[in-house]
C-alpha cells in the first residue's frame, strides 16, 4: 500500500465515522449543525473514498477488486454511492447514516486488516463478468444497509427510544415500509449478482454452480430476504416482525462475505486468487 | 368424468396446502437450514478423505447428528432432494395458483400478479435446469502433458468421471492434444498459464484452439475449461544392475494441490530403493550450501530427489539438473526433459441453458413485481416532499 492510499483510506474511514457520531448526536441533541456536519463528513468521505479507489486503480493497473483489501474499498464506494444517493434525493431519511455507517465502517475495517500489498490481477478475475458481478453485489450491500438502518431505528423506538420521532425520519410503518422497498431492490441486486456469478463460474470452473460454501451463502442470504418478502406480503409479518427480519437478513448478508471465508475452506478465497 | 364433491372435499385441502404462504415458508426455511449445514460442515469431494475423517474424528457430537443425515454430503443427500422436490411441487402449486389469480385481475394487481408468475416460472426453470445438470450431465478431468494426446472417448483417461444418473454411456468422441502451455504475466509475475489444444474430431481435420482461466474452449457438446496446470519432468531411473526401471515424464502436483508451495510428489515403482520423492525447484540458487528456488519460472531447473524410509524420513538426497543425472542410492536419477501438463476439466451439460433461461426469466419476473414498488416510493418522495408512503 502505497502512503497515498494510506492517506486516503483514513481520511475515508476518519470522515465516516465523524458522519456517524454526528448522525447520531444530531438525532438525540436535534441540533442542525449535527446533521449538518454529520452530511458534510459523509459527502467528504465518499469523495476520500472514490480517491482511494481510484488511486488503487492507477497504481495497481487494474479494477481494484483483486484481493480482500480491494473489494472493500470499492465494494464500500459502491454501497456509499447508493446511501448517499438515497440520502441526497430524500433529505428526510439522513439519519438513516446512523445504521447503514458502521456495517460500511466494519468492512473498510475488514479490509484494512487484510494484506493490503499491491499485487498481479489474478488470472480468474480476468473476465468481464467480474465488474457486473462486484458491482451488483455491493449495489445489493448499499439497499442492504440502508433496509437494516430503517429496521434497526424502527425497532429501537419500539423498544423504548424516541429519537426517530425527533429526527424526522418517516412515522410509523412507514418507516418499515422503507425497510421493506430498501430490501426489494437489494433483493433484485443480489439476483443479479448470483446469476452473473453462476455465468463467470461456468467459464471459469467448467460448472455454474459447485455449491461451494460462499455460493451457498449466498444463497441463504437470499432465501432469507425470498422468506422476508414471502412473510411481509403473504404472512401479514408488518412491522415488528418484519422489521427483525431485515435486521438479520444483514447477519447473513456479512456471513456470506466476510465471515464464511475464515471458517471453512472455499474457491472464493479473496485473498487466494 | 367430472370427480365427485367428496373426492373434491377430500383433496381441497391437500391442495391448499400446497400453495399455502406457511407451506412455502416451511420448505424455504427447512431448505435454507439444510443450506446452512452444508456450508458449515466439510463436504465429501471438496476436502480430502484423510481431513474429513479427521475432521469427524474431533467433532464427534456433530458427526454423531450429521453422518446419519447425510450432512457431510448434503447437497445429494435424500433429505436435500426431498426438499427439493417439496420445493418444486410449492411452486408448481403457486404458479399454477398465480396464474388462475392473474386472469381475473386488473391495473397494478394484475402486474404485481404476472411478475410474480413470470419470477415463479424463471425459478421452476432453474430447478429443471438444475435437475438436468444433475442427471444428464458428464463431468470428468484429464491431465496431458505438452506433446500427450488424451482420446476423451476413453473412460481410463479420465483422473476422475462423474456422470448424471441417466447420463447415456457414451463420452466426448475427440482427440485432445496438448501443443504447448506458456505462462500468462501480470507485470513480470506469471498468474496462469495458457494452453493451446489440438483438438480432432473422428475423421475431421485437427484444429488448434487456446484454452486458459476464464477461456474454455467450446466444442459440440462438450467444454473444456482450464482446471490447473503443473510441471513434468522427464525422469529416467537406471537401477545399478543397469535396468531401466523409469522412463517417463511425472506429472507433478501444482504449487496449490503440492502445498507449501512447492511442485512435487512421490513415486513408486518395482526395483526402487523405495519411496521416492520429486521436487522441482523451477529457478534453483545455493545459498549456503542449500538448494533453492528463487522464482517460480523455470530458468534454471533442477530436480531434488529424495529416497525416503518408511516412516518418510530422507534416506539420501540428490539434486539433478537439466539434461544431468544423480546418484542416489546406487541408482542413476536423469533429468532429461521439463515439459508442464494443464488439467483440462471435460464437461458436457445441457442444464446450463435451462438454468441460463430461468435466470433471465426470474430476473425479468422480479423488476416486473417489484419496480412499481420502488418507483412509487421514488415518485411519493418527490411529490410530497420525501414522504414514504405505506
Amino acid at each position: 500500500m502505497r502512503p497515498i492510499e494510506a492517506w486516503l483510506f483514513w481520511i475515508t474511514t476518519g470522515l465516516y465515522v465523524v458522519a456517524f457520531v454526528a448522525t447520531l448526536l444530531g438525532m438525540v441533541f436535534q441540533r442542525p449543525v449535527w446533521r449538518t456536519t454529520g452530511l458534510v463528513a459523509v459527502l467528504a468521505g465518499l469523495v476520500a473514498n472514490t480517491g482511494a479507489a481510484a488511486a488503487r486503480w492507477v497504481l495497481a493497473g487494474h479494477m481494484p477488486v483483486g484481493d480482500r483489501y480491494e473489494l472493500n474499498v470499492s465494494g464500500s464506494w459502491v454501497a456509499m454511492v447508493v446511501v448517499v444517493g438515497v440520502v441526497l434525493a430524500a433529505p428526510r431519511l439522513r439519519p438513516l447514516l446512523v445504521g447503514a455507517l458502521p456495517p460500511v465502517i466494519l468492512a473498510l475495517g475488514i479490509g484494512i486488516t487484510s494484506p493490503t500489498a499491491i499485487g498481479p490481477l489474478s488470472a480468474a478475475y480476468d473476465s468481464g463478468w467480474l465488474a457486473v458481478h462486484v458491482v451488483f453485489a455491493f449495489l445489493a450491500f448499499g439497499c442492504f444497509v440502508l433496509a437494516f438502518s430503517a429496521a434497526a431505528i424502527y425497532l429501537a423506538e419500539g423498544w423504548g427510544a424516541t429519537v426517530r420521532v425527533r429526527a424526522g425520519l418517516p412515522e410509523g410503518e412507514a418507516l418499515e415500509d422503507l425497510s421493506y422497498r430498501m430490501v426489494v431492490a437489494g433483493f433484485i441486486f443480489e439476483a443479479v449478482m448470483i446469476a452473473s456469478g453462476a455465468v463467470w463460474a461456468n467459464d471459469l470452473w467448467g460448472t455454474y454452480w459447485s455449491w461451494d460454501p460462499v455460493e451457498v451463502w449466498s444463497l441463504i442470504s437470499f432465501l432469507v430476504y425470498a422468506l422476508y418478502l414471502h412473510l411481509r406480503t403473504f404472512a401479514g409479518w408488518r412491522g415488528r416482525r418484519s422489521a427483525v427480519v431485515a435486521v438479520l437478513g444483514l447477519v447473513f448478508v456479512f456471513l456470506s462475505f466476510w465471515g464464511v471465508q475464515w471458517l471453512v475452506p472455499t474457491v472464493h478465497d479473496f485473498n487466494q486468487f | 368424468m367430472e370427480p365427485s364433491p367428496n373426492i373434491m372435499r377430500l383433496f381441497a385441502p391437500l391442495v391448499r396446502a400446497l400453495y399455502s404462504t406457511w407451506s412455502t415458508v416451511a420448505v424455504v426455511a427447512a431448505f435454507t437450514l439444510l443450506c446452512v449445514a452444508g456450508a458449515m460442515l466439510p463436504q465429501v469431494g471438496a476436502v480430502s478423505d484423510s481431513a474429513l475423517d479427521l475432521w469427524k474424528s474431533d467433532h464427534p457430537v456433530v458427526t454423531a447428528v450429521a453422518e446419519p443425515l447425510g450432512l457431510y454430503e448434503a447437497f445429494s443427500s435424500i433429505p436435500f432432494m426431498v426438499l427439493l422436490a417439496a420445493l418444486a411441487v410449492n411452486m408448481v402449486a403457486c404458479t399454477t395458483r398465480r396464474a388462475i389469480l392473474s386472469r381475473k385481475a386488473r391495473g397494478g394487481a394484475a402486474v404485481a400478479l404476472g411478475g410474480s408468475l413470470v419470477l415463479h416460472v424463471g425459478l421452476l426453470a432453474l430447478l429443471a435446469g438444475g435437475a438436468v445438470t444433475a442427471g444428464s450431465s458428464i463431468d470428468g478431468r484429464i491431465v496431458a502433458t505438452e506433446g500427450q494426446v488424451i482420446d476423451l472417448s476413453r473412460e481410463d483417461q479420465y483422473l476422475d468421471l462423474r456422470r448424471g444418473v441417466w447420463a447415456d454411456g457414451a463420452l466426448p468422441g475427440y482427440a485432445l492434444g496438448v501443443e504447448s502451455s506458456r505462462p500468462v504475466s501480470d507485470g513480470g509475475v506469471s498468474t496462469a498459464v495458457e494452453s493451446v489444444l489440438a483438438v480432432a474430431e473422428p475423421g475431421a481435420e485437427t484444429v488448434s484452439r487456446p484454452l486458459g482461466v476464464n477461456r474454455p474452449v467450446r466444442l459440440e457438446g462438450v467444454v473444456l475449461t482450464h482446471a490447473d496446470w503443473g510441471f513434468s519432468p522427464l525422469l529416467t531411473v537406471v537401477s545399478p544392475a543397469g535396468e531401466v526401471l523409469v522412463d517417463a515424464y511425472v506429472a507433478l502436483l501444482s504449487v496449490h494441490g503440492g502445498g507449501a508451495g512447492a511442485y512435487e510428489d512421490v513415486v513408486e515403482a518395482p526395483g526402487l530403493p523405495g519411496t521416492v520423492r520429486l521436487r522441482l525447484l523451477p529457478d534453483v540458487r545455493i545459498q549456503d550450501g542449500t538448494a533453492v528456488s528463487v522464482s517460480p519460472e523455470p530458468r534454471n531447473p533442477a530436480l531434488e530427489i529424495s529416497v525416503l524410509a518408511e516412516d518418510g524420513t530422507v534416506v539420501e538426497s540428490g539434486l539433478a539438473f537439466l539434461g544431468s543425472e544423480a546418484e542416489v542410492q546406487g541408482f542413476n536419477f536423469a533429468f532429461g526433459d521439463l515439459r508442464r501438463w494443464t488439467a483440462v476439466r471435460v464437461r458436457a451439460d445441457s442444464g446450463r441453458f435451462v438454468v441460463y433461461a430461468g435466470f433471465a426469466i426470474g430476473l425479468f419476473g422480479l423488476l416486473v413485481r417489484y419496480a412499481p414498488a420502488i418507483w412509487a416510493a421514488a415518485r411519493s418522495r418527490r411529490s410530497t416532499g420525501n414522504e414514504v408512503s405505506a
